[in-house]
């Protein structure tokens, strides 16, 4: 569940550890990478147990990180039984996110600043927004048919520089660039890059090489599609 | 020298950016602030770095190392997962533009351009990358050594 929050293979590793010590069973041995989880445990009698669990789907959830930390610090202060932690957990994730209004309204935010940030003026910036809030619902309908972070990319960026080339052949913008820059960049996969450098510093090669490949996989997904969409735009 | 172009205008944009950034990974309230705030520090670190004439893979390294020490220092106080406040305080220091013109040069053929670009690009990335592992390397060594002198401790009181 760590995992599927989008948190380091340490910190998966080194909670499920903390929880064992804190039950008592401190011969137990873990192994945890982005898409699966193995932990074996040896009972009274020495006989061992053995739990595997894949990772079907992940986001990009860092308040239920936060909060699974916290409540394995509790675990691990209080030992609950069973039923309490997975009341807890139930609870956890019945946690609400930001409301559907609010995402659109950050992804139109994301858009609109960068393109000010890379000098954009105030008209390339609102239809950089609107070009954020594109992405929004691409990664939704995409999100639905369960299409991998490469596919995402890729279609993001291909729709949105075609419309931002659009837009300037309609003559409402000046340029093109700073709105194609400011609308990929709410697709910079920021979670992957850190927790795969996260995960080479605790020496999670694998984890750490697995996460890294994702990063730049997406980030030559943009690069395609942007690309691609930009030169056909071009010579249309 | 215009000052509001070169600071303020930027760590402006990096603020409401990253902020909305950390809506999308349902980051909440106090930590949004927080995570926004090494966003402004790292792009604020980078407009400085520049300013004074660093290449852009230094600025990078410098203010990925500068945000990542906040981050760790901030989390351990918050009790919160570091990369919380890492994941945005990086994301001003992307080179958004350069990648994307590295690609333009690509498919319109210039070769050169594209090299330059793309090398440049990757410089800064890498030097973000670099920036978090050594300040990262070292904290972690130092919690464990903290961690270890606080069992020392407790073993010791036991005994007694």
């Amino acid at each position: 569940m760590l995992i599927a929050g989008g948190a380091e293979i340490y910190r998966v590793e080194d909670t499920a550890r903390r929880i064992c010590n804190a039950y008592g069973h401190t011969e137990a041995q873990l192994y945890a990478t982005p898409a699966n989880f193995i932990i074996t445990l040896k009972d009274k009698s020495g006989c061992p147990l053995t739990d595997t669990r894949t990772v079907l789907s992940r986001s990009d959830d860092l308040n239920r990180v936060a909060l699974i930390n916290r409540l394995s610090r509790k675990i691990c202060a209080e030992k609950p039984s069973a039923d309490k932690i997975m009341a807890e957990i139930e609870n956890i994730k019945q946690t609400k996110g930001y409301s559907k209004l609010v995402i659109y309204i950050s992804y139109f935010t994301v858009g609109f600043a960068f393109a000010v940030y890379f000098g954009g003026s105030a008209i390339e910036a609102a239809f950089g927004g609107l070009l954020g809030l594109t992405v929004c619902f691409i990664r939704e309908m995409l999100d639905r048919v369960r299409a991998s972070a490469f596919l995402k990319a890729v279609a993001c960026s291909t729709v949105i520089s075609f419309m931002a080339v659009g837009f300037y052949e309609l003559g409402i913008v000046p340029r093109f660039d700073k709105m194609i820059i400011g609308a990929t960049m709410t697709m910079v996969p920021g979670i992957a890059m850190v927790n795969s450098m996260r995960d080479f510093i605790s020496g999670d090669f694998i984890s750490g090489l697995y996460t890294l490949t994702e990063a730049l996989l997406t980030a030559a997904g943009l690069a395609v599609g942007v690309g691609s969409a930009v030169a056909s735009a071009i010579h249309l | 020298m215009n000052i509001f172009d070169t600071f303020v205008l930027p760590c402006l944009c990096s603020f409401a950016a990253c902020a909305a950034f950390g809506v999308q990974f349902n980051i909440r309230a106090w930590n949004l602030l927080g995570a926004a705030l090494g966003a402004v520090i790292s792009q604020l670190i980078f407009s400085v770095a520049e300013h004074m004439g660093l290449t852009g893979g230094m600025c990078c390294f410098i203010a990925a190392a500068a945000v990542s020490a906040y981050s760790e220092i901030l989390a351990r106080r918050c009790k919160v997962p570091v990369n919380m406040f890492l994941v945005i305080g990086i994301i001003p220091l992307v080179p958004g533009g350069l990648t994307y013109y590295a690609c333009l040069s690509l498919v319109s053929g210039e070769r050169e351009a594209f090299l330059e670009r793309a090398s440049l690009a990757f410089a800064e990335a890498g030097s973000i990358a670099m920036g978090i592992f050594a300040v990262s390397s070292v904290f972690k060594v130092a919690v464990d050594l903290y961690r270890e002198h606080i069992e020392h401790k407790n073993l010791k009181a036991m005994k007694k």
